[in-house]
């Protein structure tokens, strides 16, 4: 073997990767790292005192470079663990959870073109550096600062492939609507990252209509699926390919109305949940449980002249962003966890101290 | 208050990997088998029945 070869059977041997080969990383490579932003390497980024651990930008520099990242990459990977505090969940333990969450990041503004964020063709795939090491860099992290290692103190029960990365850009130059970061009051020629805790992509396959209540009938149908369901309600990131996007906006629709129409069709009759055993809600744990369960109550939904609930928590549950290639009526719905509804952890990205 | 951690078998590995994050390996809790999420309320009672003597010994309660 040669020693780069032995350095990266080093790192497996000390169980430092997530199963793919690491970059080894030196002082002078984590220093590059930390160059290219302005934060005490010392300060904590994320702390979880459930388990005594954190992570520090020294730490989070060390793994950004073990998942491939060049230096310029480092100011996106600072400000989505800033975005991971803010949003909560990953402090609260989901990472540990069975459900197996990932954390997806939305990248938006100058910093996609710069460092190269594939926002377009593939978008959910391989092939850019930038996707694929920013996400994982986040991963690495929560295996080698916080001992979140499968099997161990990461419980998840299935997992998802996203948890190895899930980086995405949203493609501002093809979408009708104004980006998410300037819906959440930046500037256009800001940067930003928006991490969600999510739990699948799902694709919508609506290449038929040119009908937008055919195509948001198409998208509620994944949004309404009782499988989703386990607490109350859920909350979801609708990833609109641009020509989907397009054919809404042609027709007048805003992202509001998207959100509202999609809220409102994701109803479920009592009858549905029923048959899946989730007629009902725990008055403890708010989880869906049968209507017979000793702790059930029916939830009643908004709707007094309709017996059942929404599946999405409120319209602002519904994200909307448009991302992918302009090549098919081809969409997705990440399912986010949590009721959410409230300001997305959009989070501005400073310009890089090397730029 | 003096507390008794309770968890089911497939958490064994996580639950001595929190132990030992906290500086206490071979701490001792209640292990049983696995689901409760899907049982009865007959079935939880059962449970309950069965894991009772375990909890109060790592209590330290003599009957």
């Amino acid at each position: 073997m040669n020693p780069t070869q032995r350095a990266i059977e080093h790192c497996f041997a000390e169980g430092w990767t997530d199963g793919l080969p690491v970059v080894p990383c030196d002082r002078e490579a984590a220093e590059a790292m930390l160059a290219c932003v302005d934060r005490d390497p010392d300060e904590v980024l994320l702390a979880m005192p459930q388990l005594n651990r954190s992570v520090t930008v020294r730490l989070a520099a060390v793994n950004a470079v073990m998942a491939g990242c060049l230096p310029e990459y480092f100011p996106v990977v600072v400000a989505a663990w800033d975005s991971l505090r803010e949003e909560g969940y990953a402090r609260k333990g989901i990472w540990q959870s069975t459900t197996g969450t990932a954390s997806l990041l939305l990248v938006n503004g100058p910093v996609r073109r710069q460092i190269g964020v594939n926002s377009a063709g593939n978008l959910f795939g391989p092939g850019f550096r930038a996707n694929a090491t920013i996400g994982r860099a986040v991963r690495l992290t929560a295996i080698n600062a916080l001992g979140l290692v499968p099997h161990e103190l990461d419980q998840a029960t299935q997992g998802t492939p996203a948890k190895y990365t899930a980086c995405i850009g949203e493609n501002e130059e093809e979408s009708p609507w104004t980006p998410l970061h300037v819906d959440c009051g930046l500037a256009p020629e800001d940067s930003a990252v928006t991490a969600m805790t999510m739990r699948s992509t799902v694709h919508i396959e609506a290449r038929h209509t040119a009908v937008p209540e055919q195509l948001l009938h198409d998208i509620a149908g994944t949004l309404a699926r009782t499988g989703a369901l386990l607490h109350q309600t859920v909350s979801a990131c609708v990833v609109l390919g641009p020509e989907h996007a397009h054919l809404l906006a042609d027709a007048g629709w805003s992202k509001r109305d998207v959100s509202q129409f999609l809220y409102e069709q994701s109803f479920v009759p009592r009858e549905l949940l029923d048959r899946a055993g989730k007629g009902a809600m725990s008055q403890k744990s708010h989880w869906r449980v049968a209507r017979d369960h000793p702790d059930a109550v029916l939830d009643p939904g908004p709707d007094p002249a309709r017996d059942g609930i929404h599946a999405m928590t409120s319209p602002e549950a519904v994200l909307v962003v448009v991302a992918g290639s302009s090549n098919s009526g081809v969409s997705a719905v990440v399912e986010t966890f949590g009721p959410r509804g409230d300001r997305p952890a959009v989070t501005r990205i400073p310009a890089s101290k090397g730029n | 208050m003096p507390a008794v951690s309770i968890c089911t078998e497939p958490f064994r590995i996580t639950a001595a990997a929190m132990a030992r994050t906290y500086g206490f390996p071979g701490f001792e809790y209640v292990e049983m088998p696995h689901p409760v999420a899907s049982l009865s309320a007959e079935g939880i009672r059962q449970r309950v029945e069965e894991m009772l003597p375990r909890v109060l010994a790592i209590l330290g309660v003599e009957e």
